[in-house]
């Protein structure tokens, strides 16, 4: 796709919200030089190596919508004194401080094109912003999204900012329907704060999702996605461990069929002592589905005493389901602890024979033990209601298997 | 730790051994690489047409690759292959007959490496050939073992005295098209070894090839053959060391194995090529691909590596398992110094059905070194029950070096098993304090878990080797094994 963005993007600027932010317009004018230089990814990119990306991306156009209606999101019913919510636009419009300090600042400008091509032409999404010493009990859950654009490349962008103190639960799920909703999302995690966001991926769209997650000092984040179905998902986590005694945890269950891909791309950059990271993604791959695993753990020299572990497991149920998985480690520090594994196999045919020899049908059984190797996953969602939520459709889609 | 540090002090201020020249004279191709070159080559080989065809094949693909590739974790200046002399020769009498006729020279400098040719020959029972610069210059034991119908000779004989063979095998596992180096390699390839061992016969002892670069400004291209007809068993050791110098100097090597039904291949390196100084000076670049191919059922091929010279070593010992119910093995202890970068690990292309391989990387990474295991297990759609199992551990003995770990799995067969596993830490201050506590200084203590932390690879490696690595992994870590 050979793009002009320069002049797509000219013939826009004026459009997009935030024109008169001199950061966010010098973020914009970076990421189109950015854009012209990368190009929009292909397969001959290490970190896009296996993906579809290639074909997804053939002959789409870039969606250039920048009007006010672009986004029809229903936000009311979240509103609360406890904090801030409020389309993205609607954020910037008003000036919000939290704009100027942070969006487009924890995404950086060294990506890939496609976060690149987001930031130059992003012109909703949500935003939450939770003050400092806060906590908010009842977990977020955030409404679908509506996208009023037809087909094309559409650029959705998050920013969510916690406060020093502060702990919340997010739940997000995607659901807009587009040829490819390329989103971003940038997260701050301020001292000693806490995040728990849990993502669900359910419906047949195509999507990369970028979230740049930055961690101050003894924060703590903890994301679940379960990916139960989606023509082509690309999540790329990148977490930034900024302070010491951070937490992150990063799990995940994916579980596709026919002919579509799951891609986890994670990065963990330990930049500072004391940090601990954990990660855990285990999945199903049935029919002629492809699954991706790449996971970096990158430990800077300076980040001592670091402990981080990394750990990606699969079940191929189909002859022509394929799992192509790459977990690294990059680490320039002495003092650590780090491992990872990675492993491809089958059910225990032990495991599957004592539960047959105590009457339990075949199918039953199998099931049983498939979603056995879920629980490590769900158990991690803390609240009790989403959780029920996600392992009756675990449940639901391993009926279907059979 | 600051024990930990004065023993990381002396092992970075440790000489290399083996960084003696040997004034030999020789004969030297001009610099520079160009047909001409090629021409040269083959002429002074006195080469049948046909392999000067498959080298000027070889050089037109290599001129048309534009770079080195660059997705190693190496960092290195780009090398310049013009400013490289491709053929260095001793100059040497015609045809030798027995030891006496080598030059004393030469044999004072086996001596010095510790590889007396006469002793090998009366004691050891290791056959030997010897590949100084660009050329064979010995190799022994070629009768006894010929008896057996075992053929091993240096590359150049081979292709005068066995061309059939040769022409059969040679780029049918690493083709000239494979890489750039392995291009390079195969338009101005110097000599090597050949070993085919015919069907059914056990070698009846290790076969071995020792490289050594002698001549300033050289690089070092050898090729190596080997062979192993149905039900064939052979061992191979090889080894090498280079000069110290300021400068760096290019290892390009390429090996082929080919394994027929029911074969089985044990190839052990020892890699001992200079690595530079402390500072990160001069030091080989070794750019070898080495790969072997299980071609019939139930063959086997092991590769055991220890790696502990080159300023940057890029390697990747591969098996291709395509004959049902084949194994490839890969062990492998990559130390790391000073400056020195290793890029090192394995391929396992599984193909056939019940295909099982195995990998077993050790990495140790002290000074200002970068240390990483890079590998590829790829399970193919049709290798039903194929198995892997990898295992890669590193362990940091610095505050200033780093370890990574890149491995690749790529399944496509739903019977398959694969697990891998690795794990980054430093030795254990707990260890050595339970080491301290039973009357060992740390110093002993260290020298203890690093062998212990080895010894999984050491112990498959064939006796008289196994002495020599460790030997040399003492020598890395010097003042910390007791």
């Amino acid at each position: 796709m050979a793009e002009d963005y320069r002049s797509l993007f000219e013939g826009h600027r004026e459009s997009q919200p935030g024109v008169a932010c001199a950061t966010l317009s010098h973020a914009r004018e970076n990421s189109v030089l950015e854009l012209e230089s990368l190009g929009l990814p292909n397969n001959r990119l290490e970190y896009w190596k296996y993906s579809r990306i290639g074909k997804v991306l053939k002959g789409l156009e870039v969606n250039v919508n920048a009007n006010d209606d672009a986004l029809n999101v229903d936000l009311g019913h979240l509103k609360d004194e406890q904090f801030e919510i409020s389309s993205l636009r609607e954020a910037i419009l008003a000036n919000h401080p939290a704009i100027e300090q942070y969006l487009t600042k924890l995404a950086g400008t060294k990506n890939t094109g496609l976060t690149a091509l987001n930031t130059a032409f992003f012109s909703n999404g949500i935003f939450i912003h939770i003050p400092d010493n806060t906590i908010v009990e009842e977990p977020i859950r955030l409404p679908n999204q509506t996208w009023n654009v037809d087909g094309g490349i559409i650029h959705p962008r998050n920013l969510i900012v916690v406060g020093k103190n502060s702990s919340v639960s997010i739940i997000s799920q995607t659901n807009t329907a587009s040829a490819l909703i390329n989103t971003v999302e940038e997260i701050h995690i301020s001292e000693n704060a806490e995040l728990k966001h849990y993502v669900l991926q359910d419906t047949d769209i195509s999507q990369v999702t970028s979230s740049f997650v930055v961690q101050k000092r003894d924060s703590r984040y903890t994301k679940v996605t379960t990916t139960l179905n989606g023509t082509f998902i690309r999540n790329n986590v990148n977490i930034h461990l900024e302070g010491t005694g951070c937490e992150a945890n990063l799990y995940g269950y994916y579980h596709i069929n026919n002919k579509n891909q799951v891609d986890n791309h994670t990065i963990v950059e330990h930049k500072e002592p004391d940090c601990v990271s954990n990660e855990l993604y285990v999945g199903l791959l049935d029919d002629n589905a492809s699954g991706i695993f790449n996971g970096r753990v990158w430990v800077h020299q300076d980040a001592q005493r670091t402990n981080a572990f990394q750990s990606n497991k699969n079940i191929l149920l189909s002859d022509n389901a394929t799992m192509n998985t790459k977990p690294e480690l990059e680490i320039y520090a002495d003092d650590v602890k780090c491992s990872h594994g990675a492993t491809i196999g089958q059910v225990d045919q032990e495991a599957l024979f004592y539960l047959r020899s105590r009457g339990i049908p075949e199918n039953i059984a199998m099931s049983m033990l498939l979603q056995g190797f879920s629980v490590e996953v769900t158990d991690k969602i803390a609240d009790a209601k989403f959780k029920h939520e996600v392992v009756e459709m675990i449940l639901q889609k391993l009926g279907q298997h059979q | 730790m600051s024990n930990e540090r004065e023993i990381i002090q002396e092992v970075t201020d440790r000489e290399y051994k083996y960084g003696f020249v040997t004034e030999i004279e020789s004969e030297l191709a001009p610099k520079g690489l160009t047909e001409d070159t090629i021409h040269f080559i083959s002429n002074k080989k006195n080469e049948p047409e046909w392999l000067l065809e498959w080298r000027l094949k070889a050089f037109r693909h290599w001129q048309t690759l534009k770079e080195a590739p660059k997705w190693a974790h190496v960092k290195y200046s780009e090398i310049d292959f013009q400013d490289i002399i491709y053929y260095a020769a001793p100059k040497k009498k015609p045809e030798l007959e027995s030891l006496d006729e080598v030059d004393p020279e030469l044999l004072k400098m086996y001596d010095k490496l510790g590889i007396s040719l006469d002793e090998q020959k009366k004691l050891s029972g290791v056959a030997v050939d010897v590949v100084m610069d660009s050329v064979s210059v010995k190799t022994t034991f070629t009768k006894k073992l010929k008896e057996l119908g075992i053929i091993f000779c240096s590359f150049s004989d081979a292709v005068h005295e066995y061309p059939e063979l040769v022409k059969q095998y040679l780029g049918t596992v690493v083709p000239y098209t494979d890489n750039f180096y392995a291009t390079l390699n195969s338009a101005v390839f110097s000599d090597g070894s050949f070993c085919y061992i015919p069907k059914g016969v056990r070698c009846p002892m290790e076969l071995s090839t020792y490289f050594r670069i002698n001549e300033a400004n050289t690089g070092q291209f050898e090729r190596t053959l080997l062979i192993a007809d149905e039900d064939a068993y052979v061992s191979y050791l090889e080894g090498c060391t280079a000069p110290m110098r300021d400068e760096n100097q290019l290892h390009a090597a390429v090996v082929e194995l080919v394994a027929h039904k029911g074969a089985e291949i044990k190839y052990s390196t020892v890699q001992n090529w200079y690595p530079g100084n402390k500072d990160g000076i001069g030091g080989i670049y070794n750019f070898v691909t080495k790969r072997g191919i299980c071609k019939g059922d139930y063959s086997k091929i092991s590769w055991t590596q220890v790696e502990t010279g080159s300023a940057i070593t890029w390697k990747y010992p591969s098996v291709i398992l395509l004959g049902d119910h084949s194994v490839g093995e890969f062990y492998s202890v990559a130390v790391t110094n000073n400056y020195q970068q290793a890029d090192t690990g394995t391929k396992m292309l599984h193909i056939g059905k019940n295909t099982m391989s195995t990998i077993i990387s050790k990495g140790i990474s002290g000074g200002f070194s970068n240390n990483s295991y890079r590998g590829l297990v790829r399970i193919g759609k049709n290798a039903h029950n194929a198995r892997n199992f990898s295992q890669c551990d590193s362990l940091l003995l610095g505050d200033r070096c780093g370890a990574h770990t890149f491995p690749y799995i790529e399944t496509s067969n739903k019977s398959a098993v694969v697990e891998h596993e690795a794990t980054t830490s430093k030795v254990g201050e707990d260890q050595i304090f339970y080491c301290n506590q039973r009357g060992l200084d740390t110093e002993q203590a260290i020298g203890l878990i690093v062998n212990g932390y080895c010894k999984e690879v050491m112990k498959q490696l064939p006796m008289e080797f196994a002495v020599e690595a460790q030997k040399l992994l003492s020598i890395s870590l010097e003042g910390s094994v007791g």
